[in-house]
């Protein structure tokens, strides 16, 4: 036998690994994309990060789920009536939904879920998503063992009665906490050789700890549609591009960093943009001098040249806020605007008796992209004399001092549990909901929050949207925070596929219908 | 040697119990509340309260190490607050992955860095030896994450040779690249010992008998002065070994590995006290082993150690 020359061994080797390696995933009906972390938890009670919001809502069913534009949708409801009092939802359930082990799903599964959500023994951090039903407190808190809110009158009937009207309800039903699915004799999620038995769209058929999710098309699939759905787990944004660039992800969302790179290149045509129902801000502890005062929040909001921000750390990938509320959820602008204007910012400021500035320390968690943004906020306050110290923190350390009220600034995203102005309203400025509850920087207002219980209680239509404005308005002016902007999402889709929509709410897409288009070649 | 050992192993249980005890201590006192991560984004104060008291955080410091002592006794590790799962199960799962990672690192270590350090050592002074050193001083000066990006870049992007991160099915292919930037600094570190130790024992009365007996030089260096040059080289790739097989931060991150260093690095972002406090202790356990390996190879190597001082 010939030996082979040692020059040819590169070759050899290239071959090899090439061939072991070709770039480009097999077309066998798997649809691949990745999230950026593990799922904190696959049991609906307790999946409050966003990976297992989506896992959950593509595991499970609900009564709702909600379509890529925030939509709520019914999911296992044919039909729903709300009565004329607003309090009371009457949901008639498909005959044919089981569960994956077979079970037919009743209404008895769903009255059981959201009794478990509200279980004292079993404390869910998302317990406030029921909080409405009729007698749902009491029991909450063990005063009760009834819980008049929740019934079901027949198999395939189940009623919800709310103490008082909130029109947004339908949305807070198709949040993961509220997904159906059956249980151990302990209440929590049944479980098959580990993974969960569920009843949604998609069954988990593997999960590889760290590595990756790996769904079946439980739907009937229509030609070209995907049959299987794989979620790999990519802490790294740069690793991620790296697999969609090799042919190893279909869909990618394009990290901030490299936003230039996929508008002008060869994938420009498959970027997809969708303005997220998120909001970023700076907060302002508003129980801390000098931040109690409205003229130096104000004066930081003039110093901020946000527009420029935008251009600059943001790659354009952003719309200015205007209030907490997204545009898509309110009408028009309010009339006043916080422009970059420093010489108002120094007026302002004088005026509260701080001339010569003062000091601040805004907080931040670990993460460069927060840190290029705070460098050229620290900058632009420094012109106008105030001399921010950015502090550093993991985000354990991070959110317990801001959840305590220790930090004088911060910067944070709100995400939308639902699609609706109250979310970003309620939570954020009502004074009941201080420090957790998401008020983080102790905004306390008497005629706001008067506005704010008047809201929940309002039927859609045009008092509701007013009464939106008004309160947009208002504590916009108030300057509680540091308006930045709603994100701007931008994902690429692989070229030879369609049927994908970014959705606005994280868990808004089920992926039943992107689909493989066989005409047009793969890049 | 049996009394060595003996003795070693009864030294474990006192350096296991202080490594709990101080990671305990310490996750104590760091800012930082595991029920927040539990809770996520919107929460009321009642759960937090109602959270806290059911995964018994409100008890005092040493109840809560009495009870994760007691359940290790019981070869219980608990759950992890935050995914309720046994933390056993996980670190089971992760750490043959992790273990998969840092034998292939320290096999790039061993050969890359004893084949650069020995031809180094050959040819001291030669083009040889000064592209191997510069080759040694680049990959203890290349930080990792630099390195990983670029031969992710270089071989997957570029090349198409190799799949950029994952663990795929366990195939070879998945595991090259995070084995070289992992290994790529005790590489280099192996090399430069390895040449300073061998240029050491070159120059000693024995290797000069053994090249007046007139030896074959490839005999004399590989046989003679090789195993007496070792030693410390053992000495870096036993450390190494150590701290690999205690999870890889920043090679599991960039590559997707799912191993036991992004298992704790997730854990202690969200202070999941019963999870760092299961790797933390798997840690220390494989490290003192290493450790152990190690000076049993040292009496392998050089049979004085085994007596001691004089």
């Amino acid at each position: 036998m010939r030996a082979i020359r040692p020059a040819a061994w590169p070759a050899l080797l290239a071959l090899v690994l090439s061939a072991a390696c070709s770039g480009q995933a097999p077309e066998d009906g798997t649809f691949r994309t990745c999230v950026s972390e593990e799922p904190q938890s696959l049991d609906p009670a307790f999946a409050v990060d966003q990976t297992s919001g989506t896992l959950v809502s593509l595991i499970y069913p609900g009564l709702f789920r909600f379509d890529p534009d925030g939509t709520p949708r019914p999911d296992l409801a044919k039909r729903w009536e709300l009565s004329a009092d607003g309090t009371k939802y009457t949901f008639h359930l498909h005959a044919d939904r089981r569960f994956e082990d077979g079970r037919p799903i009743r209404a008895a599964d769903v009255v059981r879920c959201c009794r478990r959500l509200l279980d004292p023994d079993h404390p869910s951090p998302r317990r406030w998503v029921l909080e409405r039903l009729a007698g749902a407190v009491e029991f909450r808190d063990g005063r009760s063992d009834a819980l008049p809110g929740l019934a079901a009158p027949d198999d395939s009937t189940v009623v919800l009665r709310l103490a008082s009207p909130f029109s947004p309800f339908p949305g807070l039903l198709a949040m993961p906490a509220t997904r159906i699915y059956p249980a151990c004799e302990d209440g929590t999620p049944a479980r098959a050789g580990g993974l969960p038995v569920g009843g949604g769209p998609w069954r988990l058929a593997e999960w590889r700890p760290g590595d990756r999710f790996r769904l079946d098309r439980r739907a009937p699939a229509a030609p070209g549609e995907f049959t299987h759905l794989e979620l790999r787990v990519i802490p790294q944004p740069f690793t991620a591009v790296a697999e969609f660039e090799v042919g190893n992800l279909d869909l990618l969302r394009v990290p901030l960093a490299e936003v230039g790179h996929w508008l002008d290149g060869e994938w420009s045509d498959r970027v997809l943009r969708r303005e997220e129902l998120v909001v970023s801000y700076i907060g302002l502890n508003v129980r801390r001098p000098p931040l109690d005062d409205h003229r130096v929040r104000q004066a930081l909001n003039y110093a901020v040249d946000v527009e420029a921000l935008i251009r600059t750390v943001r790659a354009r990938a952003a719309r200015r806020a205007h209030g907490p509320v997204p545009p898509s959820l309110r009408g028009p602008d309010p009339d006043e605007s916080f422009r970059y204007r420093p010489e108002r910012a120094r007026a302002l400021l004088a005026e509260a008796g701080y001339a010569d500035g003062f000091e601040i320390e805004i907080w931040q968690k670990e993460n460069p992209e927060v840190s290029r943004l705070l460098e050229a906020v620290q900058a632009y306050l420094a012109e106008v004399g105030v001399r921010a110290r950015i502090v550093v923190r993991d985000w354990g350390a991070f959110k317990d001092a801001v959840n305590r009220g220790s930090a004088d600034a911060f910067f944070l995203d709100w995400l939308a549990d639902y699609p609706d102005a109250e979310n970003f309203l309620v939570p954020l400025f009502h004074s009941a909901n201080q420090g957790g509850g998401g008020n983080r920087v102790g905004y306390a207002d008497a005629y706001t929050d008067l506005l704010l219980d008047e809201l929940q209680g309002t039927p859609p239509g045009p008092a509701r949207r007013v009464l939106v404005d008004q309160l947009n308005a208002m504590i916009y002016r108030e300057a509680p925070w540091i308006w930045l902007w709603h994100p701007v999402s931008l994902q690429v889709l692989r070229r030879g596929l369609s049927g994908y929509e970014p959705p606005v709410i994280f868990n808004g897409q089920d992926y039943l219908r992107v689909r493989r288009d066989a005409a047009i070649p793969d890049a | 040697m049996r009394r060595f050992l003996t003795h070693r192993l009864l030294a474990l249980a006192p350096v296991l119990l202080g490594v709990t005890f101080l990671s305990f201590l310490l996750l104590y006192v760091v800012p930082g509340d595991p029920v927040q991560a539990v809770a996520g984004e919107r929460y009321d104060e009642a759960v937090l309260a109602e959270l806290r008291a059911e995964l018994h955080l409100d008890d005092p410091l040493l109840v809560r190490y009495g009870r994760f002592l007691g359940g290790l006794l019981r070869g219980d590790l608990g759950r992890s607050y935050v995914t309720r799962e046994p933390v056993a199960e996980r670190i089971a799962a992760t750490f043959p992955n992790t273990l998969r990672l840092a034998l292939a690192a320290m096999a790039v270590a061993v050969v890359l860095g004893l084949g650069l350090g020995i031809a180094a050592a050959a040819r001291p002074g030669s083009w040889l030896d000064r592209a191997a050193m510069v080759m040694a001083s680049l990959g203890i000066s290349v930080p990792v994450f630099w390195l990983g990006m670029v031969l992710i870049l270089f071989f997957s992007m570029r090349l198409r040779w190799l799949p950029p991160s994952g663990f795929g099915e366990g195939s070879l292919r998945h595991l090259i690249l995070p084995a070289l930037t992992l290994g790529a600094g005790s590489a280099a570190m192996v090399a430069r010992m390895t040449r300073a130790s061998l240029l050491e024992v070159l120059g000693q009365d024995y290797i000069r008998t053994a090249r007046a007996k007139g030896l074959h030089p490839a005999r004399v260096l590989l046989v003679h002065a090789l195993r007496n040059a070792l030693l410390p080289v053992v000495t870096v790739i036993g450390n190494d070994f150590g701290s690999y097989l205690s999870g890889s931060v920043l090679t599991e991150k960039i590559f997707a590995w799912p191993g036991l260093g992004r298992y704790t690095l997730e854990a202690v972002a969200k202070r999941d006290l019963p999870a760092i406090q299961g790797a933390v202790l798997v840690m220390a356990l494989v490290f003192v082993g290493v450790n152990l390996l190690v000076d049993l190879t040292y009496a392998w190597i050089d049979p004085r150690t085994r007596r001691g001082p004089a």
